[in-house]
């Protein structure tokens, strides 16, 4: 992991080669890679300006991204081939007087011209989806913006705890002067500390409960993709069979008509040898 | 619709980040947008491709009202999936304030 080789321990903490491997280091990377840089929240800037955020990487360096950033990755990919193959079809539709050929080629265009459009698109839909949850919740109730207030006794929390050493730090150069580690120590209370325990144990629950909701998920899309699979065989099966007892009702129906034209012409003939007979 | 704005300054703060010496307003504009974004790919995920067309569907012909209703309906564990994912940023949050207040 040379890239963050040396670096301070929060870098360590989001590196995907770090203790925990399933660490969420989407949102962290940007901040602690600029602050190696020296510009720790410049993040937001540096996502618009594009190839060197992660969360905007090309997909041909996937080792680039996070646990996190891949499996948004792979959601906005699902999306993504939705709105991909609406566009086609639509392009088919808006072309059916042009020759195949150049209709593909088309597409073929348009895959090459559109895939970032298609990505891009894609994640923007599903940050939509997630907008639309919170407003939702927030509506009903069901989630709050307020932050969790932790058992600290009766004194400050550890928010005013940050606020008031940083105002009271009389000399604020010296304060910025400090190492960030020194700086966080002069804040750092018993009560700071539980604040801080409540948000990490709190993290490490709902990533438990996210892991087993994406695994029931996974199974039953895998199961879906199976009960598809085995309806369309089962169907097909049955189309098979079908046809091939068509096959036998048409050739015995073949065989009973030509009986029947074979019977109609020998009544023909007794017929004619019948009036015949009467003529003589 | 509007940006329905989950996680505050108040959450900074407990988490450790010194608003005195952090950019604050862009860093919370990035940690909801990423909230956002994580719900979304959760919510993708626990879709099949059916009801993931459907959903689309709806947020083309944009009507957030018909939106949150079917989310409501098709997604059962919308809000345990909005909390675990605000717990799990908060908490990377709390785990790399120190570089963020170091490197402000």
């Amino acid at each position: 992991m040379p890239r963050n080789e040396g670096a301070p321990r929060t870098t360590d903490v989001e590196g995907s080669g770090s203790a925990n491997p399933d660490v969420d280091e989407f949102t962290i990377k940007r901040p602690v890679r600029l602050a190696e840089n020296g510009h720790a929240l410049r993040v937001p800037e540096q996502a618009e300006s594009g190839p060197d955020d992660a969360s905007e990487a090309p997909d041909d360096s996937p080792e680039s991204l996070s646990p996190t950033a891949d499996f948004i990755e792979s959601s906005a990919a699902r999306i993504a081939g939705i709105l991909r193959s609406r566009a086609e079809s639509r392009q088919m539709r808006e072309q059916q007087d042009e020759a195949y050929a150049s209709v593909a080629e088309n597409i073929a265009a348009t895959r090459t011209r559109e895939r970032q459009e298609f990505r891009d698109s894609a994640k923007e839909k599903a940050r939509g989806f997630g907008r639309a949850a919170l407003s939702r919740l927030k509506r009903l109730g069901a989630i709050s913006s307020e932050a969790a207030l932790v058992a600290v006794g009766g004194g400050m929390l550890a928010g005013e705890i940050v606020k008031d050493t940083a105002v009271s730090t009389a000399d604020t150069v010296a304060a910025k002067a400090k190492s960030g580690a020194e700086a966080v120590s002069g804040y750092t209370s018993e009560k700071y500390n539980q604040t801080r325990e409540t948000y990490l144990v709190k993290r490490d629950a709902a990533r438990q409960r996210r892991a087993t909701r994406r695994e029931a998920w996974a199974a039953k899309r895998a199961e879906i993709s199976t009960t598809v699979r085995s309806t369309y065989e089962r169907n097909k099966a049955r189309i098979d069979v079908a046809r091939g007892v068509g096959s036998v009702v048409v050739s015995h129906l073949s065989e009973v008509y030509g009986q029947l034209k074979d019977t109609k012409n020998v009544a023909r003939t007794a017929k004619g040898e019948l009036e015949d007979t009467r003529q003589l | 619709m509007q940006n329905p704005t989950l996680i505050t300054l108040e959450h900074l703060k407990q988490a450790g980040v010194n608003p005195e010496t952090t950019e604050v307003d862009k860093l919370l504009s990035h940690l909801n947008d990423q909230l956002e974004e994580r719900i979304g790919a959760e919510i993708t995920a626990s879709l099949d491709d059916e009801k993931l067309n459907e959903l689309l569907d709806l947020q083309e012909k944009g009507d957030d009202e018909a939106i949150g209703d079917w989310l409501e309906t098709n997604v059962p564990e919308l809000q345990k999936i909005a909390e675990d994912e605000r717990d799990i940023l908060l908490g990377d949050l709390t785990e790399n304030s120190n570089g963020i207040n170091e490197n402000s």
